[in-house]
């Protein structure tokens, strides 16, 4: 399935609980703000955010990921647009 | 049906629940939480007061969430007693409720000035924050010359207060009892790092200063450092430590140190008694040494722990906890275990004007760094936390 993963830099302080839970999903920068990886790597350079493939169990642990992260700074969205965390 | 209670709606509490309600459907799970609010993010609270998020977006539960999950969640209720031998907890309402399974995660006391006023504030709760947002829509109310705060302390939340401020376009001073931020664990030299940062940033700093009297009959109006000096303020930003909240443990006769004695899987030395978070002072195996924790991320993780070895799988808490913080847009991080007490040697790496490392070593292992102004070896230095390094 295809997840869109969203950084707010604004909102991220650096706490990198997400790159804890999911390093393959995350990496902190050298701004100390955490940005996005495709199975861990980073296609076409450093980005806030990004369209990724992932299996039913690597959702599950993006999605704790998301949770973890104590500013709310990440967001998920299936491939329909449909917000997956936060729930609003 | 087992009964589990956990002491303390926090995120390591809040946490646990879930993982507990995710293993075992039959369970009956309560929470008793002396705050009035689900569970929120504490480290949204300075957002929230720069305005930066609205007030709904600090909360990360909802009360439908308690319900769709099984969860009761007692607000603003307190747990006065741990009954070890018949296993209850009675309330402050006066309940008794019978646990099979206790977890106690409490998390921390502010310390505070033994004086008050109205205008001296504290950062812990959601409470505080809106009272800090009135105090900072008050001040900016008064005339241009009036609209000065005021920060006592030399830690996190001494910066946390002082990014608000700033943000606020409030000028502010900084008072602290050591000679620098964070004097019992920094170096001299990374000091240095954060002082000429407060002065570049026309932040003027007034160190050694063990004690601060507070001016004004009700309202604040300035305040007296131990020196003598009497700076006018109409808000006092306070941060002067933190303690374990254990009182109803140590009633209860569960032991306690700094914080709340657990083992590296949060069990206490009381069967059936657990802990987590921001209370429990455990046997961390990465670093080697009991140690309590007042970092976020180490309180979520625990949570999940502890919830795994209350459901059965024993799972140690091996979890290289960070902090991280900016200070006027400087970013700090302490990785691991920085209690300088603790360390056989401090490295000092690199200092240059805007940026330093601190290595902290013990029994020829890295446990514990500290990144100040370059963060590019923090993945690096976290992943090598608990090994050996070179002498």
């Amino acid at each position: 399935m295809k997840l869109r993963i969203i950084v707010d830099p604004d909102l991220c302080i650096g706490a990198a609980s997400c790159v804890t839970v999911a390093p393959d999903s995350f990496v902190m920068n050298p701004e100390n703000k955490a940005e996005v990886l495709e199975a861990g790597r980073s296609p076409n350079g450093p980005k806030y955010e990004r369209t990724v493939e992932m299996s039913e169990a690597e959702k599950e642990n993006l999605i704790v990921a998301a949770q973890s992260c104590p500013t709310l700074a990440i967001a998920i969205f299936d491939e329909a647009g449909t917000q997956l965390y936060p729930m609003n | 049906m087992r009964n589990i209670i956990i002491i303390g709606g926090g995120i390591a509490g809040t946490t646990a629940a879930d993982e507990i309600r995710t293993r075992d459907k039959e369970c009956s799970i309560i929470i008793l939480d002396a705050e009035v609010h689900p569970c929120y993010s504490r480290v949204l609270l300075t957002h929230y007061v720069k305005g930066v998020v609205g007030r709904e977006k600090v909360f990360l539960k909802q009360p439908q969430w308690y319900y769709d999950k099984n969860i009761e969640i007692m607000l603003g209720v307190r747990a006065e007693e741990i009954n070890l031998q018949n296993k209850f907890v009675r309330t402050s309402e006066g309940r008794e409720l019978p646990y099979d399974e206790l977890l106690v995660t409490t998390g921390t006391e502010i310390d505070l000035l033994n004086d008050d006023r109205r205008g001296v504030s504290y950062l812990n709760t959601l409470d505080d924050a809106d009272a800090l947002i009135s105090l900072i829509g008050e001040l900016k109310t008064r005339p241009t010359a009036e609209r000065r705060a005021f920060i006592y302390g030399g830690g996190f939340i001494a910066l946390e207060y002082a990014n608000i401020f700033s943000h606020h376009g409030i000028p502010f001073g900084i008072a602290m009892r050591g000679k620098g931020f964070w004097s019992k664990v920094l170096s001299p030299a990374s000091q240095q790092v954060l002082a000429r940062h407060a002065e570049k940033n026309n932040v003027p700093m007034y160190l050694n200063e063990p004690s601060i009297e507070l001016l004004g009959d009700e309202e604040l109006m300035g305040v007296r450092l131990a020196s003598g000096k009497d700076i006018p303020c109409g808000i006092l930003g306070v941060g002067i430590g933190h303690r374990a909240n254990e009182k109803v443990v140590i009633d209860a006769g569960i032991p306690t140190n700094h914080g709340i004695l657990a083992n590296e899987y949060l069990e206490t030395s009381v069967e059936h008694v657990y802990t987590a978070g921001d209370a429990a002072e455990f046997d961390d195996t990465v670093i080697g040494r009991r140690i309590r924790y007042g970092n976020w991320t180490n309180a979520l993780m625990q949570g999940r722990t502890v919830a795994k070895t209350m459901c059965g799988e024993r799972t140690a808490s091996r979890f290289v906890p960070a902090f991280s913080i900016a200070f006027l847009e400087m970013q700090i991080v302490f990785i691991g275990d920085t209690a300088r007490e603790f360390a056989d040697e401090v490295r000092q790496v690199a200092t240059e004007e805007d940026k330093a490392c601190e290595l902290y070593l013990r029994g020829g292992k890295l446990v514990g760094a500290v990144l100040i102004g370059d963060m590019t070896q923090r993945g690096a230095l976290t992943k090598n936390i608990g090994h050996e390094v070179e002498a």
